[in-house]
């Protein structure tokens, strides 16, 4: 392949960027706050709402994503004959498949913060609410932030997924450039793109730990 | 009023009861501090008083709380101010303004006000739990808890703490602390519950709760923090000190009430314990008793001796003791090497005394010649005993007296006392004229006992000192004049009212600056009064102040140190004919005093003062190198391979009347190691007994 060639193959997968990380913002918008939601019915004390919590997550983080995902997409139209937007679907997938993940990171953050803060919130008055957000929320950002950007990346690296339910995103069109041209330079670039995105996404996160320093 | 009531609590941690059936009530501005041992559910009930346990059974009643925990829990990522302000802005809705100014003032008053700003994970631990003091304060709660508040400090930052909540319990905050710190809870609570096994052991004042506990097991906690004087005490068994003759004795006249004045039950003791035994014994109507024992085989021709004790106590006991002196025994306690009873004076003065007698007259085996022993009653008080004993039958010459207290040393003098009273007419004539009338006031002087303390100076003579500001004003009326007390004390205040010329009043403001200075803590006044009525003549004033500023005060003549001569000006007062004058004299030596009565005399004729009242108590006056005193020196050095140090007192003891009684009597007090004696604190070291009472079997044997 010719560099103007490259050029252009470039040109057609940097258009594809745009739907990544359209999945990929949109899941993290769903993904976190239903982690959180998770997380705190994980450690309910309601057996039932743990119960069923536990089961959610041991099924979800159990089977491969790419059932998921088929299952998401095609289990509607084959029980009922209904068919819905494929970006929908993906994500969906995607927000109940991360929100697991999440969740247990923050479940480990929140177990991790003492007891001594809750009562000290509680004998000062705080509602239940009011110590989640103002008291305990904020230390566990903290301590959650290095593995959830773990997660996060793998996250931006897991939108290639789309495409096996037809969502057209930057890597399913590398994959029709490498096989139109039989090369592997589409491949190439389309790993040089994902390792652009996760170096900034990288940056992203080492300057909000660095922000989080200012108390130990 | 009670800001909390805690009505029969009891919590459960699965099995194990850690509360039980607690109740507890504390009032508005008080401090309770809760003390015990780990897992003795101390904190278990503060955290179920602040809610942050759930009780099994039981109710609590309370206001608002505020809680100070043992670790802090400070709010790592909020700064100092925001961890203050953070619940009144969220929960009393507070503009922030107004929760910034209540936070800087809390912290101000926990001196960390230049912390607002940083992050509590850069503060000390102390400064930490301060801020958190603060937060607590921050919604204004009725009642701070506080969860052993220092125990997770470093030692040297405890006391930055303490203080702080001192200072809150100053301010009467209504507080219940939870602690370790022994001495802090002494200090700040006005209440103490210890708690042991999920109950309250103890409940009580520190004082009660600390100093004295009851309870065994509040002592074996207090023990690990602080020394408890009574945790080394143990009842006295006395089979297993020596001598055991003597404490069996002690023991058995210690359950007799024997205050002063009180002794008839003593006294029956003696009688029936001379009639078991067929010793000839004597009684007389105030309870003294004599009872004799024959000499033992081959000591029949030696001289009889007598052993002297008195009977009576001085009965004393601390405030928190319930202990009746009519009735109740006093029941022994050892100490290490010491006796001593539980809060109250021992008796030892000189129960010990009478027991080592009775031991001397119960014992089959001694080797010695007669022995005459003399009981005596109110040595304490009046002396009447020793004053008014019979002892035309005694057949010795020597007396022994078992009322001393140190060994190794014998009083071999006391003091021949004088007390006299003397009056001077009064005669008035009117006020003259250009003359203002002040009344010259001296008070809070330290006084003392006119034998004990006449040598130290620093306590003064407020009447001398008062009359010496009359003579250098010289032109003066006495009006009316007053001061001291009894005879036989120094005295301690002063006041009179005279007639002056102004003019001069200000010369001797100077004289009186100087004399306040000199004697500390004393009051001195001299104020200009109303000059109205009558007052005495000049000639009567002048042989009044005379009189007193040329009387010899003080300590007069001494020998290694020990005052052997002294004069008290007592007291003066007055009635509507006379004014009447008390003072006495104290010597040891008697031709000194003699040439001192001399020059008295004289001053009391010059001033033409009328005794109308005067008392001699005698004083033992003896040939130091005599056989008794010889006999004792030589067994102590045989014994102790020590000199035995010879003392003379300016006190009254009852040997000066035996003295009295008996041509050139032999006399000598002797007597074991005792300590506080007069107080509840009074001792009596077991070792020191032993030595004394084999050192007084000794002399006895070799009499």
């Amino acid at each position: 392949m010719d560099v103007d060639k490259c050029i252009n193959v470039a040109k057609i997968l940097f258009t594809g960027i745009g739907v990544s990380l359209k999945i990929f913002i949109v899941t993290l918008i769903f993904a976190i706050p239903l982690g959180i939601i998770v997380a705190l019915a994980r450690n309910s004390k309601c057996k039932t709402l743990s119960g069923i919590t536990k089961l959610y997550i041991l099924i979800i983080r159990g089977t491969p994503i790419m059932l998921q995902i088929i299952f998401v997409y095609f289990a509607p139209y084959y029980l009922f004959k209904l068919t819905y937007d494929r970006f929908i679907a993906i994500i969906v997938a995607f927000v109940i498949n991360y929100a697991t993940y999440f969740s247990e990171i923050f479940r480990s953050g929140i177990n991790s913060i003492s007891v001594g803060q809750k009562e000290a919130a509680f004998t000062l008055g705080f509602s239940k609410t009011q110590t989640f957000i103002l008291i305990i929320l904020p230390q566990v950002v903290k301590i959650i932030l290095p593995s959830i950007s773990n997660e996060i990346i793998s996250l931006l690296k897991s939108t290639s997924l789309a495409q096996i339910i037809g969502v057209t995103e930057m890597f399913a069109l590398a994959q029709k450039q490498a096989s139109y041209n039989f090369s592997v330079v589409p491949l190439c670039i389309a790993g040089g793109y994902y390792l652009i995105l996760v170096f900034f996404v990288s940056v992203l996160f080492n300057k909000a730990e660095k922000k989080l320093e200012y108390y130990n | 009023m009670n800001v909390l009531e805690v009505k029969n609590v009891s919590k459960k941690f699965k099995n194990l009861e850690v509360i039980k059936d607690i109740s507890l009530e504390v009032k508005e501005g008080e401090t309770l501090v809760i003390l015990g041992p780990s897992g003795s559910g101390k904190s278990t009930l503060l955290r179920c008083i602040s809610d942050l346990e759930k009780i099994d059974s039981g109710s609590i009643k309370k206001e608002s709380t505020g809680v100070v925990f043992q670790d802090f829990n400070l709010f790592p990522h909020l700064s100092v101010k925001q961890n203050i302000t953070e619940s009144l802005i969220y929960v009393l809705k507070k503009s922030k303004e107004d929760a910034d100014k209540i936070a800087i003032e809390l912290l101000k008053k926990m001196g960390i006000e230049d912390k607002a700003d940083v992050y509590p994970c850069s503060l000390s631990g102390g400064q930490k739990q301060r801020v958190s003091i603060a937060r607590a304060l921050a919604t204004n709660p009725k009642i701070i808890c506080m969860d052993e508040p220092t125990s997770a400090l470093d030692p040297e930052l405890v006391g930055e703490v303490l203080k702080v909540i001192k200072d809150l319990a100053k301010e009467n905050r209504t507080m219940v602390i939870v602690t370790h710190e022994i001495k802090f809870a002494e200090e700040v609570a006005d209440r103490v519950i210890f708690m042991d096994g999920g109950i309250i052991v103890e409940e009580g004042t520190p004082e009660e709760v600390i100093k004295n506990p009851k309870n065994k097991r509040t002592r074996e906690f207090l023990k690990r923090y602080i020394t408890i004087k009574e945790n080394k005490m143990e009842k006295l068994d006395i089979n297993t000190v020596e001598p055991k003759d003597v404490i069996k004795f002690f023991e058995e006249i210690s359950k007799i009430p024997r205050k002063s004045g009180n002794e008839e039950g003593i006294k029956n003791y003696l009688v029936e314990f001379a009639k078991k035994r067929n010793l000839q014994v004597y009684e007389d109507e105030n309870f003294n008793v004599i009872i004799k024992k024959d000499a033992s085989k081959g000591k029949e021709k030696n001289e009889p001796i007598a052993i002297q004790a008195h009977t009576d106590m001085v009965c004393e006991k601390r405030t928190d003791i319930k202990h009746n002196f009519e009735k109740d025994p006093i029941i022994l306690y050892k100490d290490e090497d010491y006796i001593r009873a539980n809060g109250t004076t021992l008796g030892a003065d000189n129960g010990i005394g009478v027991a080592q007698i009775l031991a001397i007259l119960d014992s089959k085996d001694l080797n010695m010649p007669k022995i005459e022993a003399i009981f005596t009653v109110q040595e304490e008080t009046t002396m009447i005993g020793a004053k008014e004993i019979d002892l035309s039958n005694l057949e010795s010459k020597k007396i022994i007296s078992l009322d001393g207290g140190k060994e190794g040393k014998i009083l071999v003098g006391s003091a021949n006392c004088l007390e006299w009273k003397s009056k001077v007419e009064k005669e008035y004539i009117d006020s003259p004229k250009n003359f203002v009338e002040y009344e010259l006031k001296y008070s809070n002087f330290k006084g003392g006992h006119s034998g004990g303390n006449i040598g130290d100076i620093k306590r003064g003579n407020p009447i001398k000192l008062g009359i010496s500001i009359l003579k250098e004003l010289k032109d003066v009326y006495i009006k009316e004049i007053s001061g001291g007390s009894q005879v036989n004390v120094i005295p301690r205040n002063f006041t009179v009212k005279f007639l002056a010329k102004p003019e001069k009043i200000k010369k001797v403001k100077t004289l009186i600056k100087e004399q306040k200075e000199f004697y500390e803590n004393v009051v001195i006044e001299i104020n200009e009064t109303t000059n109205e009525g009558k007052c005495l003549s000049k000639e009567v004033t002048n042989r009044i102040i005379d009189f007193i500023y040329n009387y010899e005060n003080g300590a007069l003549e001494y020998i290694n140190n020990n005052v052997i001569l002294s004069c008290n000006m007592a007291a003066i007062n007055e009635d509507e004919k006379y004014v009447s004058i008390e003072y006495s004299t104290r010597a040891n030596d008697l031709r000194l005093r003699d040439k001192y009565l001399e020059r008295l005399e004289k001053l009391v004729k010059k001033n033409k003062l009328e005794v109308y009242w005067k008392q001699e108590l005698k004083g033992v006056n003896q040939d130091i190198n005599n056989t008794l005193i010889q006999k004792c020196s030589e067994v102590y050095k045989k014994m102790y391979k020590k000199n035995l140090e010879k003392m003379i007192t300016q006190g009254v003891v009852e040997g000066g009347f035996f003295a009295d009684k008996i041509e050139n009597l032999e006399y000598v007090c002797i007597g074991p190691n005792t300590e506080d004696v007069h107080s509840p604190n009074e001792k009596i070291s077991i070792n020191s007994l032993q030595n004394t009472y084999l050192y007084l079997k000794k002399i006895l044997s070799e009499a």
